[in-house]
């Protein structure tokens, strides 16, 4: 818990950095697609933060002044697989994205969907040590958590404070200052494995780029898909991927659970691809143009040309009907859906009092989506779409930029999260030491 | 149906040499693959061999990369743009100021330049023509400037000559022209002489505006103008030239006007004969003077001086002769 504590520190600071710098490179690295977006901090803004407001919300309006986009090379299930390969596709989108801007970032902050998330609630109690909650007690009573053995190998990207408790009131989201005994807190823990996050460093870094901060995509995404209401009362954000389905559940505007479902649209693709026996190109463009889930009859008589680019005259003009299209793509949709049901019912996404299903995500453009996924998944589905962004170009404001999108809200209202406060003294007093010591030890 | 058609090719054993040489013997135009261009295989079969491999990976190089990051950084992108040109211009400018044998070498290759362009037909002169003077000014105008032509546009001081010019007596106003064609216009506007003052053994020719408007050696060169001497005869020019005028009957006889003790006048007529004009009223007295002559022809008698200064009073000087001629035929009366 030290490390992570540290690194993900540093990052804080890198952050505090950029910020201050006023440009910041957001990057999503997915299964189909890495997006990079550079934004650019209102001074002013900023400055007036600086000024009076606290950790908290340090930064205001911002402005997205590039945005580049390439084909992800190298990804699988939104992890790292080949380093070399995304590495230039990272390259890619960062110089088109620089060249868009004509900025040089060195900082970005990173998503991805892959890496196993998985959710723990935390929950830690304290005395109040004077009579008032200070910033001392909340660092106390996170750090009164205890932490659950996720196992060798994994890492907490995120820990939230997600609900204050002080005494007799159950639902606080900012206790400071207010007057009690005992304060309890509950924590969302959300761990990934710890090699996905260090190729993404690695792969960063050799970019000649520093982190700022890393985000689960499924956090990301229902930031900008969800609206305020949704996230107050109660709402599941579906965002289906390339190559997995990120699932994130939010109340009472914090996110209380997230998991993904190592299954996405390119699946589909491949689905396609080994049914109709033509090439993975070529079956991602008839799934784009003709792909649906609900047949009907008119989609019987509808006949589309598939080429197989083979030169073999009698495979390349074969022709399919759409409904046999749909038959090749609803299962595997259906089953992604269906594995979202499942975790949705692991995280008891049924108790909450609103349950309201947003599906976004490039996948989730499938026509006839909204309507199957209301049949798997509950009655309250819609299609969510990122919010609006000042500078964001029309191109990017489709359903599949939702993570990034939801990255540069991020990046701009940042959580508190657990490592936003200073661990109490007695935890931390001989560390700096010892960690200088063993500076001059490794470097003479 | 297709024609059945299997004959057995003849194969004969030739060496491969020999096959090639057949081969080009049957189809002179078919070369073995390995020798043709690419551009004989586009001529040959119409289809465009690409010349460069596409590029698939649209990805910047890591140099190309680290390069534009380089290039976007601010302090560089100024050093590059701004600092060092600025940089190159100052080392050129200071190899050029401590070099002085360049120097003398751009130098002299600038004057080159110049006197290339200055010896163009454009810029040479071959005349020079003088416009409103009589011929002998035009001749002493000539003659002072001592111009050697041909000679160029930017050898002469034209503000300069026009002053030369200017300073001589004649001329009022002098204007100077290139004109195209290597042609030196100089307009003239010469003083017009109005009287002849004698001043000792100087003659000078004056204008109406009292200034000098020539010399002359011999008051027989201009006899058409009156003649005043004197000292400060010049500033009552025009009462002279008004006594001129009424002396018109007597023209003939009249030599001149003189200035006496600065005040008044003295019209000098031929045989010695001195009408002596008062300060105030000249030209009445005067006047009177020419009555008498015609009703008496007084002039014609034997007299040196009228003395007309008094007014109540004319007194008559006569001459030795005539004093002699009246005493002696008083003493026989």
């Amino acid at each position: 818990m030290q490390t992570l504590y540290e690194t993900q520190r540093i990052m804080r600071q890198k952050r505090r950095v950029a910020l201050q710098r006023g440009v910041v490179a957001i990057l999503d690295v997915g299964t189909s697609k890495i997006v990079c977006m550079i934004l650019q901090f209102d001074p002013s803004v900023q400055m007036h933060a600086s000024e009076g407001m606290g950790a908290i919300a340090k930064h205001g309006a911002f402005r997205i002044i590039g945005v580049a986009k390439t084909r992800s090379r190298g990804v699988k299930l939104g992890e790292i697989s080949t380093m070399e390969e995304t590495e230039r596709a990272v390259r890619t989108a960062v110089q088109g994205a620089q060249k868009m801007a004509n900025v040089r970032v060195d900082h970005v902050m990173a998503c991805f969907s892959g890496a196993n998330p998985k959710s723990y609630g935390l929950a830690g109690e304290v005395e109040v040590e004077t009579g008032n909650v200070t910033d001392m007690d909340i660092s106390r009573v996170l750090a009164a958590c205890d932490a659950p053995d996720f196992g060798d190998g994994r890492e907490a990207i995120h820990a939230m404070p997600v609900n204050f408790a002080l005494d007799q009131n159950p639902s606080l989201s900012d206790p400071r200052g207010q007057i009690g005994h005992l304060l309890s807190v509950d924590m969302h823990l959300l761990t990934i494995d710890t090699r996905v996050i260090q190729n993404l460093i690695t792969c960063i870094k050799r970019c000649d780029l520093e982190l700022a901060g890393v985000v689960s995509s499924a956090y990301a995404s229902a930031i900008s898909a969800l609206v305020e209401d949704e996230q107050e009362l109660g709402a599941a954000c579906i965002d289906i991927g390339g190559g997995s389905t990120s699932v994130s559940v939010f109340l009472r505007k914090q996110m209380i659970f997230a998991d993904s479902v190592r299954i996405g649209g390119d699946h589909v693709t491949s689905d396609l691809s080994s049914g109709l026996q033509i090439p993975k190109n070529t079956a991602e463009r008839i799934k784009t143009i003709h792909g649906g889930v609900v047949a009907t009859s008119m989609d019987d008589r509808d006949m589309i040309d598939v080429d197989g680019q083979s030169g073999d005259w009698d495979h390349d003009r074969r022709q399919f009907t759409r409904s046999e299209i749909i038959g090749i793509i609803r299962p595997r949709v259906e089953e992604i859906l269906e594995e979202v049901y499942h975790k949705l019912q692991a995280a008891r996404f049924d108790t909450l009092p609103s349950q309201r299903i947003v599906l976004t995500g490039g996948a989730s453009q499938i026509p006839g989506m909204e309507g199957l996924a209301s049949r798997i998944l509950g009655q309250q589905v819609r299609l969510g779409r990122p919010l609006r962004v000042h500078g964001l170009p029309q191109a990017a404001t489709g359903p599949d930029y939702a993570a990034p999108v939801g990255l540069a809200l991020y990046a701009a209202h940042p959580q508190d999260e657990c490592w936003d406060f200073d661990l109490p003294a007695q935890k931390f007093g001989v560390k700096p030491m010892k960690r200088a010591l063993q500076w001059v030890k490794e470097n003479w | 149906m297709q024609p059945i058609n299997r004959i057995e090719p003849k194969i004969s054993k030739m060496s491969p040499l020999e096959s090639i040489n057949r081969r080009k013997q049957d189809a002179p135009n078919i070369a073995p693959l390995g020798e043709v261009s690419a551009e004989k295989i586009e001529r040959l079969f119409g289809q465009k061999t690409p010349k460069k491999s596409i590029k698939l990976d649209p990805a910047p190089s890591r140099v190309g990369y680290k390069i534009q990051r380089l290039w976007l950084t601010p302090i560089v992108r100024n050093g590059v743009t701004i600092g060092f040109p600025l940089m190159i211009i100052f080392l050129i400018g200071l190899y050029f100021l401590t070099n002085d044998n360049l120097r003398a070498k751009v130098s002299g290759v600038m004057l080159e330049a110049q006197s290339n362009i200055q010896a163009r037909p454009e810029f040479k002169v071959e005349l020079m023509k003088i416009d409103g003077g009589t011929e002998e000014l035009a001749k002493s105008i000539r003659k002072s400037l001592n111009l050697q032509f041909p000679t160029n546009s930017f050898d002469l001081d034209l503000p300069k000559i026009k002053n030369q010019i200017e300073q001589m007596n004649e001329v009022k106003v002098a204007s100077l022209y290139l004109r195209p064609g290597g042609l030196l216009e100089v307009q003239l506007d010469q003083r017009k002489p109005l009287i002849i003052w004698r001043d000792g053994p100087k003659l000078e020719m004056v204008d109406s505006e009292g200034e000098l408007a020539g010399l002359l050696t011999s008051r027989l060169d201009r006899l058409d103008l009156p003649l005043i001497a004197g000292t400060a005869a010049k500033a009552h020019m025009f009462e002279a030239l008004e006594l001129y005028a009424m002396a018109e009957p007597i023209a003939h006889r009249l030599r001149g006007l003189r200035r006496m003790g600065m005040r008044r006048w003295d019209a000098i007529l031929d045989r010695g004969l001195i009408i002596q004009l008062p300060e105030d009223n000249p030209l009445d007295a005067l006047n009177r003077v020419l009555a008498l002559d015609t009703a008496q022809q007084i002039l014609t008698r034997d007299i040196v001086i009228i003395d007309m200064r008094d007014a109540a009073r004319p007194v008559l000087r006569l001459t030795d002769h005539a004093t002699k001629i009246i005493r002696a035929s008083a003493v026989n009366e």
